[in-house]
């Protein structure tokens, strides 16, 4: 922990996920309902959750398709999953990231991704830097980057920055440190500032 | 709060230097900050607001640039696909046609209770999101159409 008065209170990375696997699970009844065949609560956590899935997966892999095939394949194992849930071993949501990441990485191994030879095609000072300030083209600039980023930097700006986990359960998903998680998304945002610079500007 | 050893009243340099790693790392929105780092980071700003934007306003711009790349919802052929997944009954299978068959050649069996026991698994069928593929659900409708006994009305609810 990190003070004013320049005093580092250091929480082993331990302690830190034990708290946080004793943390309340928000989707804890509502897991335990789809479990018992619940039609409403199972609505219920394909609109909670079907988004974030499908969006984790398409800002990884760069495909809508195959996003949403990782998606649907999180939800038939979680349907399985949820009838045999028990509370207290950490969030379904977690569990949820994990699956989809593990699809992903399956995936992204199969594909034998490489780096992208070429810089993304980002704008410069020219007069045609006005086309891509629309919506689309901006768009599609910024997953250019994103896709550009090595996998792990990606996958550690995703998580904390899209899907808005805290590092401590982004440490979790990848199997590293909360400080490693942290060197990623620095050098994650350090390249993307790089990277959409002329777009800063431009916009 | 001004501490022994040097601290300004404005935050140390080491306060500082700290805030600016943690912008680096998690953006210029202090709430996307670790829970731990809030408190202090607010009180930083508050401390002297104009260093803490100077800080903070490079980190804002890449958040707003990224934030042009918002999540695409899923389509509803998808969202249709995930709940069928979870009603679904188990596949029928080849042996669940041939147990259809075989309901339907039952004289113990009303026409009207082997139909509806047909109805039942091409109601599981349906809801199975796929899990039919197209060839068995050839087979399955071409068993219906050459088990049902001669002579049964579909709306027929008395033993033939």
């Amino acid at each position: 922990m990190w003070t004013l008065a320049g005093e580092r209170t250091s929480v082993g990375t331990d302690d830190v996920r034990s708290l946080n696997r004793a943390a309340v699970d928000p989707d804890e009844d509502l897991v335990r309902r789809v479990g018992q065949g619940d039609q409403l609560a199972i609505r219920t956590l394909v609109n909670r959750k079907l988004p974030r899935m499908t969006a984790l997966a398409r800002r990884l892999l760069g495909d809508a398709q195959e996003a949403e095939d990782v998606a649907q394949e999180v939800f038939v194992r979680a349907w399985r999953q949820a009838a045999n849930w028990r509370p207290g071993g950490g969030k379904f949501d977690t569990w949820m990231h994990r699956v989809a990441l593990n699809l992903c990485y399956d995936r992204l191994r199969k594909r034998r991704e490489t780096l992208m030879a070429e810089p993304p095609d980002i704008a410069d000072s020219s007069p045609n830097a006005e086309h891509l300030l629309q919506r689309e083209d901006l768009a599609a600039a910024i997953d250019r980057a994103l896709q550009a980023l090595p996998v792990r930097q990606r996958e550690a700006i995703v998580l904390c920055h899209y899907q808005e986990l805290s590092n401590i359960d982004a440490a979790e998903l990848m199997g590293v440190s909360v400080e490693a998680v942290e060197s990623l998304l620095s050098r994650a945002r350090r390249s993307l500032r790089v990277s959409l610079a002329d777009l800063s500007r431009t916009s | 709060m001004i501490q022994p050893g040097g601290h300004s009243e404005q935050g140390s340099d080491r306060d500082w230097d700290a805030f600016a790693m943690r912008a680096e790392t998690y953006g210029a929105d202090i709430s996307h900050w670790p829970e731990a780092h809030r408190d202090a980071a607010r009180a930083l700003i508050g401390l002297d607001p104009a260093r803490a934007e100077e800080v903070l306003a490079a980190e804002r711009s890449l958040d707003q640039l990224l934030a042009f790349a918002p999540d695409q919802p899923p389509s509803q052929a998808l969202r249709e696909a995930v709940l069928a997944s979870a009603s679904a009954k188990r596949p029928l299978i080849f042996v669940d046609i041939a147990w259809l068959r075989w309901c339907l050649r039952q004289p113990m069996l009303s026409g009207a209770a082997a139909l509806a026991v047909c109805a039942g698994l091409l109601v599981g069928t349906a809801m199975s999101g796929g899990a039919l593929t197209a060839a068995r659900q050839d087979a399955l409708a071409s068993a219906v159409q050459t088990d049902i006994p001669t002579g049964v009305e579909p709306t027929s609810t008395g033993p033939t």
